[in-house]
């Protein structure tokens, strides 16, 4: 109360209309809050994917006034109803995050060798490496590619453990973008509160319930960017054993006759019938 | 009956007529030349050469004993010579000099039929020097003076 609002506010209220009513704290405290995206069961497949989202939104109009995207497809159409939320296109294309784990046995290469043919896997499929330690490889390979590249993984050793964790994140996704559009709807009409407000008392509340649902559209954009990034990118773990051959006792050459001292002296050589009986040497 | 005598006593005539061979290093190599071979002389590489009229040769070798070996070393190392160019060996046997001079005899055949061909080696061996007497001829001629060869053999001397 004792600072002044931003010159910009200000410079906004004073713009503003009075005509809409402002907003009470209870409506902003409403705003999505971030945590809801960990809750359990946010991303299972078997829910239906945005059927409940609109009641948690504060001001789901809003969204849609202000052209906001829509989540699963990416086109520019509001959702206006549940209805339109839950189209076909939206259930055809889930979201799926896949993540392997590999323990592979490797004869002929040592666990760098392997290594590096696996992160060449990876880059040759427009992944990169994610992680690497001495017996251990993290690569994230583009998702549509995920299951060759296992395929080349497996043919670098002997694959002993394997475990393919599918995530289906569509509901995430899809609750994180309407909380984000909501949010961002709710910013706006704060804006134009503070645009409408009457004194500094009143600015400063709309200023600080500003300042409160702008950090959460910030961890909520974060999120989304982690869900893109994990629906992009598969995540490939392998652990490399490298298994020593026992080394194999080295079998006696046979030879086809038994190996003949060749001695330093000629006239061995000359021992022969016919050279005694050439009596012309 | 002069045929069938000379057979008998043809060792006996075989050491009775002694031969002067080639020298090598000053040393005289002596052997007695069988009846009905003919000396060769003017040999080169060998210390002595004689020969019957059907082609039966006897010649011997004077040579360094160098590698210095025993007997036992230069017979194995003449036998696994003469193995090693298919010659097959049908007897082998310690024979002794008139002198007591420890020698080693080595008998082989190489070929078949008419074209086969008997060969022996006998071999004995000083500090200095390593004798080797050779004999070879066709095998239907050789057969029939085996005994006079062996005994002429032993008469090898080396002064």
């Amino acid at each position: 109360m004792s600072a002044p609002p931003p010159a910009s506010v200000m410079t906004g209220g004073e713009a503003g209309s009075a005509q809409e009513p402002m907003a009470d704290e209870a409506d902003l405290v409403q705003a999505p809050s971030v945590a809801a995206l960990d809750a359990p069961g946010a991303a299972s497949r078997s829910e239906e994917p945005t059927a409940n989202a609109p009641a948690r939104s504060a001001a789901p109009g809003h969204a849609a006034k202000h052209g906001l995207t829509h989540a699963s497809n990416g086109s520019a159409s509001p959702p206006n109803s549940p209805e339109e939320r839950t189209s076909p296109e939206d259930r055809v294309s889930p979201k799926l995050a896949y993540q392997a784990s590999l323990d592979l046995s490797v004869r002929e290469l040592d666990a760098d060798q392997a290594a590096e043919q696996i992160i060449d896997i990876a880059y040759k499929r427009g992944g990169f490496l994610a992680g690497r330690s001495s017996e251990r490889v993290d690569v994230r390979i583009p998702s549509e590619r995920f299951r060759a590249a296992m395929h080349a993984i497996d043919a670098i050793g002997q694959v002993t453990n394997r475990r393919v964790d599918t995530q289906d994140v569509t509901e995430a996704f899809h609750d994180a973008e309407v909380r984000l559009a909501n949010l961002r709807a709710t910013r706006k009409r704060l804006e134009e509160f503070l645009a409408r407000a009457k004194n500094i008392e009143e600015a400063l509340r709309v200023e600080r319930e500003l300042e409160r649902v702008a950090q959460s559209i910030d961890l909520i954009e974060g999120k989304l960017r982690a869900l893109k990034d994990r629906v992009t990118y598969a995540r490939i773990s392998v652990r490399v054993h490298v298994q020593r051959s026992t080394p194999q006792p080295i079998a006696p050459i046979k030879p086809s006759k038994p190996p003949r001292v060749s001695l330093p002296v000629a006239w061995l050589s000359e021992l022969r019938a016919d050279r005694v009986m050439d009596l012309k040497r | 009956m002069i045929s069938t005598i000379a057979k008998n006593t043809l060792a006996a005539a075989l050491i009775a007529g002694a031969a002067l061979g080639a020298t090598a290093c000053g040393e005289t190599v002596r052997m007695s030349t069988p009846s009905g071979f003919a000396e060769m002389h003017k040999q080169d590489h060998y210390a002595y050469r004689a020969t019957t009229a059907s082609g039966v040769v006897v010649a011997v070798r004077n040579e360094k004993n160098e590698p210095e070996g025993d007997l036992e070393f230069w017979s194995e190392a003449v036998d696994t010579s003469v193995t090693s160019r298919g010659y097959t060996r049908i007897l082998e046997k310690q024979v002794e000099s008139p002198k007591h001079r420890k020698g080693w005899r080595g008998v082989y055949e190489f070929g078949d039929g008419a074209a086969a061909l008997r060969y022996a080696v006998t071999v004995y061996v000083t500090r200095d020097r390593v004798l080797v007497v050779e004999e070879a001829g066709p095998k239907a001629v050789v057969v029939k003076l085996d005994d006079a060869l062996a005994n002429a053999a032993k008469t090898v001397e080396i002064d």
